[in-house]
């Protein structure tokens, strides 16, 4: 049976990259007793994928795994076996049994959101201005791996969220394959040092 | 950065800066988080290298569990950090902290280092240098923790005089709690630092370096070592476990990929072969198994905590654990079927070690691992490992016909008299092996041979012996790499400079001390990464403080001769040594020790503690005395 898991990746994990992450969860699963399908061949692997990997730093406030069973199970024992067992840096937020042959998450994805709660020492009308700017520009340099990359088109949307007592960004960004637009990337390109900022994702949008 | 951030904050500002954050967050699953306020006695574990090589060490884990076992005491981790990690420590004014609650280590009362390679010294000094404690035992007062390091290459802690307060020599699952314990009961009498060394010098097994002093000859040797102190034990006596505990399960599982990522259970800790180039087999004797029964409860606990999919089952000679069979076949029943991997390490050369491990083989198949050592029966004398070509031959025949398409052998160029006759041998054993691996499974099978080189450690019956040229080693590399050309057999090689810095510091003499601070000031650490060579720095600063590194790797010792740790007792008597020695110049083999003891002097020295789990029958001669 296949499942979807949305969860949260909180402050504690957000340095654990996207393998890393895997091997949390395949771990958290065994500790759970939830035995999972395995690849053929060589070299067997557990059955698990993993929405878009989340930039190192970030928190993820509705990350979503998908994970095939060897048994059938309902989502509510999945639940009540995980729970107990999952390392401090992951909540579980929702369970639901999907159909097996729903498409792959990394496809199905278009597009995320993510909020940055930036340091005290900026400026919200300044922010604003940089806002205005980077959204008039047809064109934003940044590097991607050595190589220069236009990160203006990844760029959905910018919004300060007026709600919030710090000063926080909404950022709303393509993921297509080889087309996602990375936080920290936006947020240099606004001239913030992305080091200095807590970032967390908050919506995946299919 | 604002100066108004907390230590905290000042941490999650540069974390993203570096390679790998997760190495400096802590708050993985089973770590141990307790509140400072309500304890007592505050102890850090250090283990001196980075997180990645760090988490797994036994060691540390075992007496994190029995630290923070103790209602008023808590232990938490910390690791050395990575060049860039340390840059920006100090450019911020970060001082190296804990793991669990990030608290800066000079807030501890007690730091614990590990030391179980003589690698690692120059990074004590940089963790003290970034924790902003005195490097030197003499200039740390009552407000800086108390500094105390254990583990294998201690038992030989003079080169690390100067920088440790206390030592402790053996196994320190009980010493640690008396040592916490008396410096409670310090702490509570409030009194000086140096009543706190008293104290614990007349703790067995704890050794206090101030408390003696070393009188040299004019030609370097030692003279005399010299008690200062009344409360300074001479020998001191390595401490033991008379019966083993159950072994630490609650494994703290990282969140991200270390070297090994495993289950490590010990089923044996000592070894009764006698191999004698061997340091861990001369002093983690005598042998002590643990029941079947309650290795198996501890694999079943270790994978419910840490849902981790590969066990390792430790110990110096797996073979020689009494009821490996039983073990071996309950593992299987267990969890053939649950995609768990179990690894089972130094097996001997037979073909009964090939059948335990068929029993284990489940859905993946590593390489199988063999450690001949040397191959001419010449040698085979002279390191007393009695394993025949024809032995080995058939064992690998056996492991290539089962499936497996590669050997790794161990072997250790260097020995003692060697000759290029001993290492063409090597060469030859591996064609063999390659040849029988065509003959049985075809094209598809290598072989792999890691030929590292010996280096004489203190307290083995190789401790009067030179360590071998590097030009002469350098050749006999160049003559295997010429000739071990073939694609499937790989070769792998230890660098001689790696060599020379082991050899110095194995079995120095108080002295390099100050060879390792002009070193470490001098910019040499990570001494274990071959990529971060200080060769031409530790060189200097040899220079530099006018003592000649060949003094201490290439000069034979005379018998009689004070050695720089003979007052340390690792429980087998320098008398042994020296007959093993002897027998290694004869090239005379040695039985087992479980087929005859040979009054190495263990079971006189524990006699309290003998437990029905020790593997040491008592000599002949003896046994009416009972």
């Amino acid at each position: 049976m296949r499942f979807r898991l949305t969860f949260q990746k909180t402050t504690d994990m957000r340095f654990t990259g996207h393998l890393d992450l895997q091997h949390t969860w395949m771990r958290a699963l065994r500790r759970a007793g939830i035995a999972l399908e395995h690849s053929q061949g060589f070299h067997p692997l557990p059955k698990i994928q993993l929405a878009s990997a989340l930039p190192l730093g970030c928190t993820g406030a509705a990350e979503i795994l998908d994970i095939w069973t060897e048994k059938d199970w309902c989502a509510s024992a999945i639940d009540l076996c995980l729970q107990p067992v999952l390392p401090p840096g992951i909540k579980l937020v929702s369970i639901e049994a999907i159909d097996l042959s729903a498409p792959k998450v990394q496809v199905a994805l278009r597009s995320q959101e993510y909020l940055a709660e930036l340091p005290p020492e900026i400026h919200p009308l300044d922010l604003q201005q940089q806002i205005n700017a980077l959204l008039a520009s047809i064109e934003s340099e940044a590097e991607r791996r050595g190589k220069p990359i236009n990160i203006r088109p990844l760029i959905l949307d910018l919004q300060i969220e007026k709600s919030k007592p710090a000063v926080v960004i909404k950022m709303h960004l393509r993921a297509q394959e080889s087309a996602t637009g990375r936080p920290d990337e936006v947020l240099s390109a606004l001239g913030v040092s992305p080091a200095a900022c807590l970032i967390e994702r908050t919506r995946l949008i299919f | 950065m604002p100066t108004s951030l907390t230590l905290s904050q000042k941490i999650d500002r540069i974390l993203p800066l570096v390679q790998k954050p997760g190495r400096y967050t802590g708050g993985e699953l089973n770590s141990v988080v307790k509140d400072w306020q309500t304890v007592r006695t505050r102890v850090a574990l250090v283990f001196p290298d980075i997180y990645d090589i760090g988490l797994p060490n036994l060691g540390i884990a075992i007496l994190y569990d029995l630290l923070n076992k103790q209602a008023d005491v808590l232990a938490e981790r910390c690791y050395a950090p990575w060049v860039d990690m340390e840059a920006l420590m100090r450019v911020h004014g970060i001082p190296l902290y804990s793991l669990e609650t990030r608290h800066p280590l000079h807030d501890f009362d007690i730091l614990g280092f590990t030391l179980p390679y003589e690698s690692l010294y120059t990074n004590v000094l940089n963790t003290l240098d970034l924790a902003g404690i005195p490097l030197l035992s003499v200039e740390r007062g009552k407000e800086h923790p108390l500094v105390i390091a254990g583990g294998h290459a201690t038992y030989n802690p003079e080169p690390m005089h100067a920088f440790i307060d206390a030592f402790v020599i053996g196994e320190g699952e009980e010493v640690i709690i008396e040592i916490v314990e008396t410096y409670q009961q310090w702490k509570a009498a409030g009194g000086l630092r140096t009543d706190l060394l008293a104290l614990l010098a007349a703790i067995p097994g704890v050794y206090i370096p101030s408390f003696y002093s070393v009188e040299y000859q004019p030609d370097g040797r030692i003279s005399a070592l010299i008690s200062k102190h009344p409360a300074a034990q001479l020998p001191i006596h390595k401490r033991i476990l008379g019966h083993l505990p159950p072994p630490v399960t609650h494994f703290i599982v990282p969140y991200i990929e270390i070297v090994h990522d495993r289950v490590a259970i010990e089923i044996m800790r000592g070894c009764t072969r006698g191999c004698r180039f061997c340091h861990a087999g001369m002093i983690n004797r005598p042998v002590r198994e643990r029941p079947v029964a309650e290795i198996i409860a501890a694999v079943d606990a270790a994978l419910l905590a840490t849902g981790h999919q590969e066990v390792a089952l430790l110990s110096l000679s797996s073979s020689d654990y009494t009821q490996i069979e039983e073990l071996v076949e309950e593992l299987a029943k267990r969890y053939a079927t649950e995609h768990i991997v179990i690894s089972l390490p130094s097996l001997r050369i037979e073909s009964f070690s090939v059948q335990i491990m068929d029993k284990l083989k489940g859905s993946r198949l590593g390489g199988f691992t063999l450690a001949p050592e040397a191959a001419t029966d010449r040698m085979r004398g002279i390191i007393n490992k009695p394993v025949s070509t024809q032995q080995l031959l058939d064992t690998a025949r056996a492991i290539y016909s089962r499936g497996w398409t590669t050997i790794k052998l161990y072997f250790m160029i260097g020995h003692p008299s060697e000759t290029l006759e001993d290492v063409q041998a090597i060469i030859d054993l591996c064609q063999q092996v390659y040849r029988v691996g065509r003959e049985v499974a075809g094209g598809r099978v290598k072989v792999h041979a890691g030929v590292s080189t010996f280096v004489p450690k203190a307290h083995t019956p190789f401790q009067w012996t030179a360590c071998d040229d590097p030009d002469s080693v350098r050749k006999k590399q160049d003559m295997l790499r010429s000739q071990l050309r073939n694609p499937n057999i790989k070769l792998s090689w230890t660098d001689t400079k790696d060599t020379q810095m082991e050899a110095w510091l194995s079995r120095g003499d108080r002295r390099l001390s100050e060879v390792i601070l002009q070193a470490w000031r001098s910019g040499a650490k990570f001494d274990a990464w071959q990529d971060q060579h200080h060769h031409d720095t530790w060189l200097k600063a040899f220079d530099d403080i006018g003592l000649d590194p060949a003094f201490y790797a290439f000069r034979v010792r005379g018998l009689d001769e004070a050695l720089p740790w003979d007052h340390i007792h690792p429980g087998v008597r320098k008398s042994y040594l020296l007959t093993e020695y002897k027998n290694s110049l004869l090239g005379a083999f040695r039985e087992d020790c479980r087929q005859q003891c040979h009054a190495c002097g263990i079971v006189p020295l524990f006699n309290d503690q003998a437990s029905e789990d020790w593997f040491c029958p008592l000599p002949e001669n003896r046994k009416v005395q009972i």
